[in-house]
């Protein structure tokens, strides 16, 4: 595959992955017939975005004889060599050595040339079984006023909750009838329908997603200067943030939101709506489960059918999850591991990796009063790819055998967990319950 | 127990958004103390180990507030005193500082009990990208602090001060505190009735003073002519580095001015007029001036 593009179209992309890199530890880049695709998911999975850029951006592109191709590369090496975009005139993108290495050429003004070689991880690519075009509800606005909206809370916030009713549309950082900390200030803003470009929503509804892969999305709608499209249904359901520029660049973040039973702080996420699937070289399978590539949306998300051929670990966790639903996890400790502790993910033994996770994770669990995704430290365990280190550039395949992976202390971990949380975390019933029969308690 | 407030001055808005970042730089708590004329706001943290000296300030409320109601627990009470983290109100109130982006309608403070009590500060704002005004709502959390419990929280006298001398140039004051804070870890300010403000900084190596001249004397009042005027006399106090460092750094508000006065050897007096009824104070509690 090898593709060129020159300075201001570099530099679009270059902000494609910076946005990606808030968002994921790892870029997936898909080549076919209608162009370029980046996509990242976050570490738990409750969030997965993708970057199509058509073909037209690209001077030229080719692609290889089979017709597509996959590759997944560490988010590091591609920051560092797209940092710098100003003197940029021409890059070319293409995949080298037996497709193990993606080969950067940035040629820049007063005839420097820059190259870098990053290793490919494997071929792995991410699909989400969500449908992203039938969502009752769909407000579409600039992005200064998504942005306005993001600015008028910390930067610290974690979540924003959207309450959507017909007529106006309340951007809070609480949800409403959720029991918080005392200490905790709650913000509200409230927007009328008519400040949208466009505000439909057929019924009320409130959903709750994590702002910081909201915020990392907007950064690059602000890039484009675009305006960007929110579909949503309920609580629960996924939360789809769509930019489209031009014809040329599409953008869709898909984002899981809050369940109505729970309360905030502690995000439900929906692995079973995305899956991530390996694409072996020659196995044609994945085309096979994809319908016609009439529009470019639906033709990146596949149908959920390889979901059964697929026995690796990852989905052994995926059953263990199902197994205890009434189990929030949260999104938080595993945030702070993969910040902290997982950074090198592929430079440290996986031993020693899933020693500090299972530190920082009792820490946490310690230390607030909220259910511990015990599971979800593991999972980034098991998903380190053990041999190549992708930010040594130019060495040789060297296998590095990985570990044993702790697959007993899994089981334990999930067992035990509960013993980690509070005895007690109160919850009080949120407006999206129903409340079946009235409290009937005299004294009450 | 009521408190409903509403600004709708651009200019006040800004400058009480100033005030409660000024406050949420000095100290993590503040005390409000509504009054029916007034309102207070405390930060005392001297006996906390931070070097925070003690800032307050006196509001007056008809002149920021022109919709402003206040009824106490009981009739007998006069105030309400609240307590609340400084940091929390100064991010309420940040809306208000948005000046040319954005254009601020009205902000209004109202103590409400959600699932506890808190003072809603809605500002109602004006953006440019729509035409309608949209509201933000920021609720602060509050503790109530019950009758028994304010003694402590009462609001700290001015000092009775032998000497009071008015700074023009705050800015240079600042810099030049932030400068010799290094030096020494106690300052001394010299003030004398000829309109001469000394600030010594001393340690092994050097001492340095920087005087300032021909500045206008506030107390005793230079009006009273004979022979008070003739006698130049010096008042000096040593304070602590660190607290003076603090309290000029933390100051936010666009003021040039400043009244220092000089209570010998017990403690320096800080005054911003910020405007004719909303008046700054400080005090730096005198130290010994060891080497």
């Amino acid at each position: 595959m090898k593709c060129t593009l020159e300075g201001g179209n570099a530099r679009v992309i270059a902000k494609a992955i910076q946005s990606l890199s808030k968002i994921g530890k790892e870029l997936f880049i898909e080549a076919d017939v209608h162009g370029l695709t980046m996509r990242s998911i976050n570490p738990t999975q409750s969030a997965v975005a993708s970057i199509s850029f058509s073909r037209s951006m690209f001077d030229t592109f080719n692609l290889p004889p089979s017709g597509d191709c996959f590759c997944k590369i560490a988010m590091k090496p591609c920051l560092g060599v797209f940092r710098n975009m100003k003197q940029v005139e021409y890059c070319e993108l293409s995949i080298v050595d037996n497709k193990s290495k993606l080969q950067v050429n940035l040629r820049c003004k007063l005839e420097t040339t820059k190259q870098a070689l990053i290793a490919i991880v494997d071929e792995l690519n991410i699909t989400a079984s969500v449908s992203t075009d039938q969502s009752p509800n769909s407000i579409h606005g600039d992005h200064k006023l998504f942005m306005e909206i993001s600015n008028s809370f910390n930067s610290s916030e974690e979540e924003l909750t959207l309450e959507a009713t017909p007529d106006s549309l309340s951007a809070k950082n609480y949800i409403e009838g959720a029991r918080v900390n005392d200490k905790f200030m709650r913000s509200q803003l409230k927007l009328k329908h008519s400040e949208f470009e466009h505000y439909q929503v057929t019924e009320g509804s409130v959903v709750t997603f994590c702002i910081k892969e909201f915020r990392a999305f907007l950064l690059f709608a602000e890039a484009l200067n675009a305006a960007m499209t929110l579909e949503f249904d309920d609580a629960g359901s996924p939360f789809i943030v769509k930019i489209k520029k031009h014809q040329d660049i599409e953008c869709l973040l898909i984002l899981s939101t809050l369940a109505p039973e729970d309360v905030s702080f502690s995000e439900d996420y929906r692995p079973r709506d995305i899956t991530v699937c390996n694409t072996p070289n020659a196995s044609q399978k994945r085309k096979s489960s994809t319908p016609g590539p009439e529009i470019q949306q639906k033709r990146r998300l596949a149908e959920d059918t390889t979901l059964s051929e697929l026995d690796t670990s990852l989905f052994q966790f995926r059953d263990r999850r199902t197994e205890v639903p009434t189990e929030p996890a949260s999104v938080q400790p595993a945030r702070m591991l993969a910040d902290g502790d997982t950074m090198d993910l592929v430079d440290e033994e996986a031993e020693e990796e899933a020693m500090l996770l299972a530190v920082s994770d009792a820490m946490e669990a310690s230390q607030i009063p909220r259910p511990s995704s015990t599971e979800v430290c593991f999972y980034n365990t098991e998903d380190a790819p053990p041999t190549l280190l992708p930010e040594d550039n130019n060495e040789e395949d060297e296998s590095i055998p990985q570990s044993p992976d702790r697959e007993r202390g899994l089981r334990v971990r999930t067992i035990f967990s509960r013993c980690f949380q509070n005895t007690y975390v109160p919850r009080e019933p949120s407006p999206n319950s129903q409340m079946y029969a009235p409290n009937s308690d005299t004294e009450d | 127990m009521k408190f409903h407030a509403k600004m709708l001055d651009v200019l006040y808005m800004r400058e009480f958004q100033a005030i409660a970042a000024t406050l949420a730089k000095l100290a993590k708590e503040c005390v409000m103390l509504v009054a029916q004329e007034q309102m207070h706001l405390i930060v005392n943290e001297e006996h906390c180990s931070t070097s925070s000296p003690l800032v307050w300030v006196s509001i007056a409320s008809k002149d920021y507030f022109p919709e402003y109601q206040m009824t106490p627990a009981r009739p007998e009470h006069d105030l309400i005193v609240l307590v609340m983290s400084a940091m929390h109100l100064s991010r309420a109130l940040a809306v208000l500082r948005s000046g040319s982006s954005s254009s601020v309608h009205s902000c209004k403070l109202e103590l409400k009990q959600i699932q506890f009590p808190c003072i809603s500060v809605i500002a109602s704002v004006v953006s440019p990208n729509s035409s309608e005004p949209r509201e933000v709502v920021h609720d602060v959390p509050v503790t109530v602090v019950p009758p028994s419990d304010w003694s402590s929280y009462m609001l700290p006298k001015v000092p009775n001060t032998q000497i009071v001398l008015g700074v023009p140039s705050l800015r240079l004051l600042r810099s030049l505190i932030d400068k010799l804070k290094n030096i020494s870890p106690s300052f001394i300010f010299h003030g004398s009735t000829a309109g001469e403000l000394n600030l010594v900084a001393e340690s092994e190596m050097a001492t340095i003073t920087t005087r300032f001249s021909r500045l206008l004397l506030h107390k005793p009042d230079q009006g009273q002519s004979g022979a008070g005027a003739e006698t130049e006399s010096e008042i000096r106090c040593s304070v602590d580095t660190r607290k003076a460092s603090a309290f000029f750094n933390a100051l936010q508000l666009p003021n040039e001015e400043i009244m220092i006065g000089i209570d010998s050897e017990r403690c320096i007096c800080l005054q911003l007029d910020i405007r004719s009824n909303v008046v700054l104070h400080s005090i730096l509690p005198a130290v010994c001036a060891e080497i």
